[in-house]
């Protein structure tokens, strides 16, 4: 008995004690936030009247006061102010709203929608959505953190960028190669293999040695494009006259050299002749010639042997060129 | 010419050695003896010999078998040619002798021997004993044949070869027929030139090849791209011909073979001579024969060619002379003519040639007796172009061909109207294309001086190759292609004993790479020429650029050739 008086007496000496400590928290809107919501430690208290002055009385401690006015679906104006109320000292509270901004409720329906698309993305391959789904599953961002998802995510980059080199070293990329070798070693994005390691790694070492050669090679074509440039500067540098007129002067000043008079074997001319021209060209002058020796007669002297001879030429030579394109069919 | 000295020294000691043994020596044992089986043999395998032919050989194998008991007679395994050869050039017997005509015909295959006893010996051994030699060696087959009185004249069927030498294909074997192939064979006269070397002509043979299976006069006349022109002359060794050697003989002369077309095109169309072919009186047989003894010249014959004495015209007659008949007999010919012009002049009006057939000019022509000179064409084709185009940047031929290629072709392009007409008109096109092509003979003559001057200086020492330090590729690619070819046209024209029967008798031809296939071959060439001689660059780029003009020339008519509508 003597316990259940001490009780009653101690609940109703706090409940007298708590509305003697109440203190008075005076908030100011302003009159164009009429009707926005008042929030006291996130309990609605009330809305802004039409004179803006809210009078309430609020237990003494951390407080928390928001006061925020619908904009639209998704918007709102908002204001928050925390302070510490005392029993003694009343509060005075002037409220100025945000601009407009998203509400809470439309931020998250924001997020899903953008973690569905960043899923469906990752889910057709897309790197960069992958990556952000092992950010987002890091860190929580717009789905509960989970490292198993991460970790998934992160394997499929992984498995992804791996084809993906493949493909560029079997085309011969060399960073590719040295690539695949770094991946089958540890075993990123394909099961680790050492033998597939160190194919590839020999792959990569051939590539870089065969494309030295190619790039000396090139250098080589290049230093040689460069010399012949400067002999064409200097053959072009000769005069023709100069060239026409050694080639009428006999040399040394000899007047000996005719036609018949040396064998016919050889003519020193003709071994350069030969292996100056360009193969198209030595098969053309071939034909050329032929019809060169007698074409001035046939133009000239149509009833000449020259001319029949000449004549008779083509005609078996056109007679030759089609039975050989029969044969070839 | 380092050895020279020393090879003269060695042969003055060579000679003294033997002026001091010849004192010492005892005289000289009396010939090979026979042994009873041998003679018999022997004169078992000479049945068919005319009588006395085979009287005299029996006499000289009595003579033998009677100083058998003195001397060792030769083993069986010894040949019964060299038997044969070994007791005709010891036998005393005057028809066993060879007489002036035999010494006659050896000049014409082996000139320059003075002994002709051992010679004769081989040769009526050879004709004695092995049943081809009317085929291998035909002038002393002919030559035994009319001393000996053997009826037959030619007993010979097979093909001779000659060793043709083209401007285009190089050089190379055919296989002729006289009997079926050949319809005529003409002596060929190119008029005078300017140069001093062609001021008095030049003459050869010109052999009138029939087309296969066609052997009638009109059908041969105008196979002119299959006929042969065989003719001496000079085996110039080096690059650039010097004229003193020309002038004392230090050249060999061969009868070479060359295409007609060849010929034609050096005289008719580089050198602007003309050229008269008149057909030697020749029947079948005679000409067959006459054939077959050219052969046997052209493959055996090494003399000296010198300009002014030995040159075409006295070698030419000294076949004639001795191998086509009746040459001997006239009178107009009895002279050794020096000159091309005064032979030609001389022999045209004897009746061993169809003089007639060179007149008149314009039928002669047309029947392939007579080929002008290209010189008036060129002219009026230029006479053609300069009239027809709005303004002709040259007045003559000299000047047409004394301006670049590349110009020709821009002053013809830069006028539209002249080139609309080529375009439309045959024969305006066609002598544009005649002076193109003028040009181009002229510019293969340039590239000739211009690399003849290079290689003549060139320094073929390995030190060269060595500097310029080739890869083995580049050395295989030099060697073949370049040296090989170059030592092929230093060395000697490759003689033989007698007409080759087949061709793996034939000289060796060094094999031609196809050095335009390796790896750009001029291209190749050109880069290895480049390092490989220093000291001839400057001449080396006179060649290039004598190259680029040719080449732009060959560029020029190829454009103009797009023109043509129809083949001319």
């Amino acid at each position: 008995m003597k316990y259940l008086l001490t009780t009653l007496l101690l609940i109703l000496g706090t409940a007298a004690n708590c509305l003697a400590e109440e203190t008075i928290l005076a908030i100011y809107c302003q009159s164009q936030d009429q009707g926005a919501k008042i929030y006291v430690n996130h309990a609605l208290k009330g809305e802004c009247p039409a004179d803006g002055r809210v009078t309430l009385f609020i237990p003494p401690g951390p407080t928390t006061v928001e006061v925020k006015k619908r904009v639209d679906a998704e918007h709102e104006r908002f204001f928050q102010q925390q302070y510490t109320a005392a029993a003694d000292r009343p509060e005075r509270i002037r409220v100025s709203l945000s601009k407009p901004q998203l509400t809470a409720e439309a931020r998250q329906a924001r997020e899903r929608a953008a973690f569905e698309r960043d899923l469906q993305a990752a889910k057709q391959g897309n790197l960069k959505a992958m990556a952000v789904m092992v950010e987002r599953y890091e860190k929580g961002q717009g789905v509960r953190q989970n490292s198993n998802q991460a970790r998934a995510w992160q394997n499929r980059i992984d498995e992804t960028l791996a084809r993906k080199e493949l493909q560029k070293a079997q085309a011969g990329d060399i960073a590719a190669m040295e690539g695949m070798a770094r991946r089958y070693k540890t075993g990123t994005g394909v099961k680790g293999s050492r033998a597939e390691a160190r194919k590839w790694q020999e792959n990569a070492t051939e590539a870089k040695r065969l494309a030295k050669e190619r790039e000396q090679a090139r250098q080589k074509a290049a230093r040689t494009a460069r010399q012949r440039a400067k002999i064409q500067a200097k053959i072009n540098a000769i005069n023709f006259t100069e060239i026409t007129d050694a080639a009428m002067t006999p040399p040394k000043g000899d007047d000996v050299i005719t036609y018949l008079t040396v064998s016919p074997i050889f003519t020193a001319a003709g071994i350069i002749l030969d292996l100056t021209s360009t193969p198209i060209k030595l098969t053309k002058k071939n034909k050329l010639t032929k019809e060169l020796e007698a074409h001035a007669a046939a133009w000239a002297r149509p009833n000449s042997m020259v001319a029949r001879a000449y004549r008779q030429q083509r005609q078996s030579q056109a007679e030759k060129e089609a039975s050989l394109t029969i044969a070839a069919r | 010419m380092r050895w020279l000295p020393l090879a003269a020294l060695l042969l003055l000691l060579s000679l003294a050695g033997c002026g001091l043994r010849q004192g010492a020596a005892p005289p000289e044992p009396f010939p090979l003896s026979l042994s009873q089986e041998q003679g018999q043999d022997l004169q078992a395998q000479l049945t068919g010999v005319p009588g006395p032919l085979a009287q005299a050989i029996g006499a000289e194998i009595q003579i033998r078998l009677a100083s058998a008991e003195d001397s060792q007679a030769p083993g069986r395994a010894v040949p019964a040619k060299k038997i044969l050869t070994e007791l005709l050039s010891h036998s005393g017997q005057p028809l066993l002798q060879p007489g002036d005509e035999f010494a006659e015909l050896r000049q014409l295959i082996d000139p320059g021997q003075a002994e002709p006893t051992a010679p004769f010996a081989r040769a009526l051994a050879s004709y004695l004993l092995e049943p081809d030699f009317a085929c291998r060696q035909p002038i002393f087959h002919a030559y035994f044949n009319r001393r000996y009185q053997k009826g037959e004249q030619s007993v010979c069927s097979e093909k001779i070869p000659l060793l043709l030498a083209s401007r285009l294909e190089g050089v190379s074997p055919i296989w002729l027929d006289p009997g079926q192939e050949i319809r005529e064979v003409h002596l060929l006269f190119a008029g005078q030139g300017e140069k001093m070397a062609s001021r008095f002509g030049h003459v050869a043979l010109r052999l009138l090849v029939c087309p296969a299976g066609k052997d009638d006069a009109d059908s041969c006349a105008s196979n002119l791209y299959n006929h042969i022109v065989l003719g001496f002359m000079a085996h110039v060794d080096e690059f650039e011909l010097n004229t003193i050697k020309a002038l004392s003989g230090d050249y060999a002369a061969h009868l070479f073979a060359l295409p007609f077309m060849d010929a034609y095109r050096g005289y008719a169309i580089e050198e602007f001579r003309e050229l008269h072919s008149v057909p030697l009186k020749l029947n079948s047989e005679q000409r067959q024969l006459f054939v077959r003894q050219l052969s046997e010249i052209h493959w055996r014959f090494a003399g000296d060619y010198n300009f002014f004495s030995r040159n075409c015209a006295t070698l030419l007659q000294d076949v004639l002379r001795a191998l086509l008949p009746g040459y001997k007999d006239e009178k107009r010919l009895k002279k050794n003519f020096r000159r091309p012009d005064t032979f030609f002049a001389a022999i045209r009006q004897t009746p061993l040639v169809a003089g007639k057939k060179l007149v008149p000019p314009e039928r002669a022509e047309e029947e392939g007796y007579y080929f002008a000179s290209t010189k008036p064409f060129y002219a009026k084709a230029l006479a053609v172009v300069a009239g027809a185009m709005s303004k002709a940047p040259f007045r003559d031929l000299n000047s047409y061909l004394a301006r670049p290629p590349s110009q020709r072709l821009a002053a013809i392009l830069a006028d539209p109207a002249y080139v609309e007409l080529l375009s439309r008109d045959p024969y305006q096109l066609e002598a544009q294309l005649l002076l193109e092509e003028l040009a181009l003979t002229r510019s293969e003559r340039r590239l000739q001086a211009q690399g003849s001057r290079y290689l003549h200086d060139f320094d073929f020492t390995a030190d060269q190759l060595q500097q310029a330090r080739l890869s083995q590729q580049e050395r295989l690619f030099f060697n073949d292609c370049f040296l090989a070819p170059i030592r092929q046209f230093t060395s000697p024209v490759p003689r033989l004993p007698a007409i080759p029967a087949e061709t793996t008798q034939l000289p060796a031809l060094a094999p031609k790479p196809d050095c335009q296939a390796q790896r750009g071959g001029g291209v190749q060439l050109t880069d290895i020429l480049g390092r490989v001689n220093a000291e001839g660059q400057e001449q080396w780029l006179r060649v290039l650029a004598a190259t680029q003009i040719h080449n732009e020339t060959m560029k020029n008519i190829i454009t103009l050739q797009e023109l043509r509508h129809e083949p001319l």
